[in-house]
């Protein structure tokens, strides 16, 4: 599975907990907080990633930045990839 | 005797969508409302409703009722008949947004007053009122303090610059946190912006850009969300003031970053003694040599079980069912916040009690526990905390179920509708897992996390 398609997973499965229904085309420039997530569902697909590729970008910031749309999110954790856990 | 209408600068201006009010414009509609409501003066009345009614509310009732009982927006009927229970309210104040089938008691509106009313005023109509706020409850349900405008208005900065600013309203005024802004912007003679609590967040930053408010207070989670705002940035932020979760100083660079010429604050609070002090260095905790010093009127030390104590000579809240005072005789409270010593700053680790704050929430890890095993097939549930980047602390559940035939997933599926149903959101277990067993401690404790 790409890193893009684990985000895209970890995104519908949390939606699908929170009732959240989501947009068709999940596209780059789909806002945050637009999408039906809050602070909470956003919180609990950055732990959700985090148990499934072993690491959180916005730990690993020093001065973390916080994505406004979901491309800009997807970023964040391409620029991190290099901390994924060694067996993804 | 220290009244509202008195400590208010004449400079406060109140803003909302319905309306922008001067202080003078306010204290005549205070007059006309305490005039055509005699019937509140010296009663214990409970003020229920939209941030702009609240606001207004207070400022009409104060000095005029015996007892203003603070209720938040969001309270229901359960919490009139167990967190208000045993506290006898006169009546209430609502306004049209409030649901009138919670309230087993009469319901008083205050309805747009105009200018043109005449009414003859009550005489004798000053008294020293008693404020009784909510907590976010140290056990992690709520209880009612009972305050005096006196401590209420402790922490409150009146220099000069803080006149010029315009502050948005983030919190319900109706909690601890919230009502310290609006008391800081009535004393300093500052604006306030009143938000509609129903806008979302996006368009809530456009009103704020709109209004162009300088000045604002949130938890650490609520600045996260605003910092994913694209337009978040333009604000021209003065004053930034965080409070009710740990800070972390990263959260503080980040907000440095965007507004660089703002002052930040981040202020420590117990809403239970109603007691607080603030932090303006930038770094997270507070500077060691703090300890054993006076700190905005009050004196801070460690107790034998790192947790903070706080000692105020002046402080006499007591909780309003018992009447219990909230300091010992000495003047000192246990916060029960646990502290560690780190590079010559005190910094928080989290509650004593094993108390979860999540996004600013206090959760009871038992409460959610003993809510899941009300499940047939759960045998045992233990909720512990999971760090989070976003929200502080994200709760998990690990639950051994019972010999019945349910697959893990269908199991899973159950607990966190049956969760979901009946729990505020912030205590629905963003995780759960099945165990064979539940992890026990050396010394035969359960081990939460």
């Amino acid at each position: 599975m790409t890193l893009i398609e684990a985000i895209q997973q970890a995104l519908l499965s949390v939606a699908k907990r929170q009732s959240v229904a989501m947009p068709e085309d999940i596209g780059r420039d789909l806002v945050l907080l637009d999408s039906g997530l809050d602070s909470l569902g956003f919180a609990m697909l950055v732990a959700e990633l985090e148990a499934d590729l072993g690491y959180d970008p916005f730990s690993l910031m020093e001065t973390p930045v916080y994505p406004s749309t979901y491309g800009e999110f997807v970023d964040m954790y391409k620029l991190y990839w290099p901390h994924r856990r060694d067996s993804i | 005797m220290l009244l509202l209408g008195d400590v208010a600068n004449s400079s406060f201006v109140l803003r909302s969508a319905e309306n922008t009010l001067s202080l003078d414009e306010l204290q005549s509609r205070r007059s006309l409302m305490q005039a055509s409501h005699q019937k509140l003066q010296g009663k214990t009345v409970a003020i229920h409703g939209s941030a702009d009614h609240f606001v207004k509310s207070i400022l009409y009732l104060d000095g005029f009722a015996d007892c203003l009982v603070l209720v938040p927006k969001e309270s229901c009927s359960q919490f009139v008949s167990s967190t208000l229970n045993g506290i006898k309210i006169d009546a209430v104040v609502v306004d049209d947004s409030v649901d009138q089938t919670m309230w087993p008691l009469a319901l008083i509106f205050v309805p747009s007053i105009s200018h043109n009313s005449k009414c003859l005023l009550p005489e004798d109509t000053d008294r020293e009122t008693q404020w009784m706020l909510p907590t976010s409850g140290t056990t992690g349900l709520s209880k009612y303090v009972k305050h005096t405008l006196t401590s209420l208005l402790r922490t409150v900065a009146r220099s000069r610059k803080c006149m010029s600013y315009r502050w948005g309203l983030l919190y319900d005024p109706a909690r601890f946190a919230g009502l310290q802004v609006v008391l800081q912007a009535l004393a300093s003679g500052a604006s306030l912006v009143i938000l509609d609590e129903d806008t979302k967040l996006i368009e809530k930053v456009s009103l704020l850009i709109e209004q162009r408010v300088t000045a604002l207070s949130g938890t650490p989670t609520y600045w996260k969300q605003l910092l994913m705002i694209d337009q978040f940035a333009s604000l021209n932020l003065q004053q930034i003031t965080l409070g009710g979760e740990i800070v972390d100083e990263r959260l503080i660079n980040s907000l440095k970053t965007m507004f660089s010429g703002a002052h930040i604050t981040h202020i420590y609070a117990s809403t239970e003694a109603g007691v607080g002090f603030a932090v303006h260095d930038g770094k997270e905790g507070f500077p060691l040599d703090w300890i054993g010093k006076s700190v905005d009127g009050l004196v801070l030390g460690v107790s034998s079980a790192n947790t903070l104590m706080i000692q105020s000579q002046e402080s006499a809240q007591s909780y309003a069912k018992d009447e219990v005072g909230i300091f010992d005789s000495q003047g000192w409270y246990d916060t029960e916040d646990l502290v560690e010593v780190i590079n010559e700053r005190v910094v928080f680790r989290g509650r004593l009690n094993g108390s979860i704050n999540v996004g600013g929430n206090k959760v009871m890890p038992e409460e959610v526990e003993r809510h899941i095993e009300k499940l047939s097939f759960v045998h045992k549930a233990i909720v512990s905390s999971r760090k989070n980047s976003i929200v502080g602390n994200l709760l998990e559940a690990t639950v051994v179920l019972t010999a019945y035939d349910y697959s893990d997933e269908f199991a899973i599926e159950s607990i966190c509708d049956h969760c979901r149903k009946s729990l505020a959101v912030y205590k629905v277990p963003a995780f759960v897992k099945v165990a064979e067993c539940i992890p026990i401690s050396a010394s035969g404790k359960i081990k939460r996390g």
